[in-house]
């Protein structure tokens, strides 16, 4: 190591070094608060972040090999395509048949969301379940977490474009429901306000993961939902899934409907992965809100303990450190102040969030509304660091001021 | 860096004034020009310790803080090891300074975060000096200075004399030509202070050492001493 990197090695390991020396008990005090500060800052972050990320993975169905959804915008109301009532999509199957023609996509389907009532007829058991309509793949594929292989692939009751053809009835249902409706595979549930019935194939491995928590749902041909539920007329559905490995497929599915939302899930974006701008705008709001909060704390509390320890500075300058060295001992005491308080905050948000997401449940009975993501642990500490960076203007502004033989003299 | 007996002396003041106020020095009183040296010429040998004294405001403190590059003359120059130091920039000073004057202060000026052995060792992590070579020079020093078991403590642990001896020891730390003590003993008893005073004295082979005091027992230590009144010599 050069003994210039060693130099700033070890100015920044004294920096580091002052910090936990204060806290050991010289002069915790104001550390102390400052730390808590930026933990308590970088915990609300953490919560709010969580709870957008919950209410967004709430909004949008996610699939192990989809890379794109076409999502209708809130507005989109009116146009042609557009079902005015509720913004879905409409023609789905005629769109998802030109789609997968291409050779760069090699999954899509438009997925239908609706609320059902299952009822099993041996029982009398009923159960409100969420169905999620699909066109069945050719594979072991999973959409929200539903793994779809026991549907058939024929999808005879849409097979000559009309609603016509033989009723399969068949559906997966997440744990839950089975467990609720106590059915076995091949047991039959009749339908709520309709006069068909379906029939189990499987049982899902885990429960369907929405934003709110688990949720119980059944997955079942989309023509056949759409049947049931009177999205048949205009061949509606809410969205359509577009697996793909190739990103020029992005431009295709952008030009397909009029005011409706192409998103992706490639690296950050699950707060992207929304039809609302709601999640995006509160983690947003709590970056910045924590950020504002952390940086005047950390500023503040770090100019009081530099003002009444000026003397320090003016020995280190005695000793020999330059005015650069020691606002790199000041700017790593910053940071390493927020890097405590973001390293704490983040076990708090983590301690908040379980109490959020179980006073929610004790309250209106969802399991889960805030999601953590290691994702968000990182984001939180990342704005910690960045925190301790923008609050060391100040304390470097009061470094530059000290005057040396004022405080010796 | 280091400080061998030399001819030549190490510390060499010619006609040295320093006045604050309208110069734009950083003390001013009412807009009026403060004398605070005035023409005051020095020289100080290898080996050698001087004692400066004189009453409050006489110009000690001036006279040791342009001796360590802090300050600088408005008039005269001052040579330190054969620099003249007035002449160089604020940066360079500061780089003059830990590398050829370690400074002992009256009310000792540990940083009460760090231990004793880090409070040694702190002029060597501005020089670059590996963690492994500064922790051992600490040690090395702590024991020469009699603290080889109190290390690991931290100031407010420490006696006033403990404190005093742990800020000889980072003085000497960078192993400079010169030593310049401001009141060493000001804050001891007589019987610490006598303990420093050994101390310093012992440190002397080869190094200048500069002691600014008003108290007539710790100049009777040194080898010859300068008096100042209303910053001139007597």
């Amino acid at each position: 190591m050069s003994a210039r990197l060693r130099r700033t090695a070890a100015v920044i390991g004294l920096g580091v070094r002052r910090v936990f020396g204060r806290l050991r008990g010289v002069a915790p005090g104001r550390m102390g608060v400052c730390i808590a500060g930026v933990a308590v800052a970088v915990a609300l972050l953490f919560v709010v972040a969580s709870v957008s990320i919950g209410l967004a993975g709430s909004t949008t169905v996610e699939s192990e090999d989809i890379d794109y959804w076409i999502v209708p915008d809130d507005g989109g109301t009116g146009s042609v395509p557009l079902e005015s009532e509720g913004a879905r999509l409409s023609q789905v199957h005629t769109i998802t048949a030109d789609l997968t023609a291409d050779d760069r996509i090699e999954y899509a389907s438009p997925v239908a969301l609706q609320p059902l009532r299952l009822e099993n007829p041996s029982t009398g058991d009923r159960e409100y379940v969420i169905a999620l309509g699909v066109l069945p793949p050719d594979s072991q594929r999973r959409v929200a977490d539903m793994r779809l292989g026991p549907l058939s692939e024929a999808y005879p009751y849409y097979a000559d474009g009309e609603y016509d053809g033989t009723w399969t009835g068949e559906f997966v249902a997440s744990p839950a429901v089975a467990d609720r409706l106590a059915l076995d595979v091949n047991d039959t549930a009749a339908v709520g306000g309709a006069n068909r019935s379906l029939t189990l194939v499987g049982v899902n491995d885990r429960e369907m993961a929405a934003g709110f928590g688990e949720v119980p749902a059944i997955a079942m041909p989309l023509a056949e939902l759409q049947s049931l539920t009177g999205l048949a007329e205009a061949d509606e559905a809410d969205q359509i899934l577009v697996s793909t490995t190739d990103p020029s497929v992005e431009s295709v599915l952008d030009a397909i409907y009029p005011r409706t939302e192409v998103v992706s899930r490639a690296g950050l974006t699950s707060f992207q992965t929304t039809s609302t701008s709601l999640p995006l705008a509160m983690a947003l709001a709590a970056t910045v809100v924590a950020g504002g909060i952390g940086v005047a704390f950390v500023a503040t509390m770090m100019g009081l303990e530099l003002t009444a320890g000026r003397r320090e500075l003016a020995v280190l300058s005695a000793v020999g450190f330059s005015r650069r060295t020691q606002a790199l001992v000041v700017v790593s005491e910053t940071v390493t102040v927020a890097v405590i308080g973001g390293v704490l905050g983040v076990g708090l948000g983590v301690f908040a969030t379980f109490a959020v997401n179980a006073g929610v449940a004790a309250a209106i009975g969802v399991p889960s509304l805030a999601t953590m993501t290691p994702a968000v642990a990182g984001y939180a500490f990342v704005v910690a660091v960045l925190v301790g960076l923008c609050a060391a203007p100040y304390p470097l502004y009061l470094t530059v001021r000290t005057d040396t033989l004022e405080e010796l003299g | 860096m280091t400080g061998p007996s030399s001819p030549r002396p190490l510390v060499v003041c010619t006609e040295v004034t320093r006045r604050y106020g309208s110069d734009g020095g950083p003390f001013t009183a009412d807009g009026r020009t403060v004398t605070a040296l005035d023409s005051v010429s020095l020289d100080v040998a290898g080996g050698e310790v001087v004692g400066v004294a004189g009453p409050s405001g006489s110009g000690k403190s001036t006279l040791l803080h342009l001796l360590a590059g802090l300050d600088t003359p408005t008039r005269g120059e001052i040579e330190v090891c054969g620099t003249t130091v007035g002449a160089l920039s604020r940066r360079r000073r500061t780089a003059f300074r830990r590398e050829n004057v370690g400074m002992v202060f009256q009310r000792f000026h540990l940083l009460p975060a760090l231990t004793a052995r880090e409070n040694v060792a702190l002029p060597l992590v501005q020089a670059g000096v590996a963690r492994s070579d500064r922790r051992s020079r600490a040690s090395e020093l702590l024991a020469a200075v009699g603290l080889d078991d109190r290390g690991s403590h931290y100031p407010s642990a420490l006696s006033g004399g403990e404190q005093q001896r742990v800020a000889i020891a980072r003085a000497l730390a960078a192993d400079p030509a010169v030593v310049i003590a401001d009141e060493p003993t000001g804050e001891l008893d007589r019987e610490t202070g006598e303990r420093v005073l050994d101390l310093l004295t012992d440190v002397s082979d080869g190094r200048a050492i500069v002691v600014a005091s008003h108290d007539e027992y710790t100049l009777g230590r040194t080898d010859r001493v300068v008096r100042l009144r209303d910053g001139a010599r007597q």
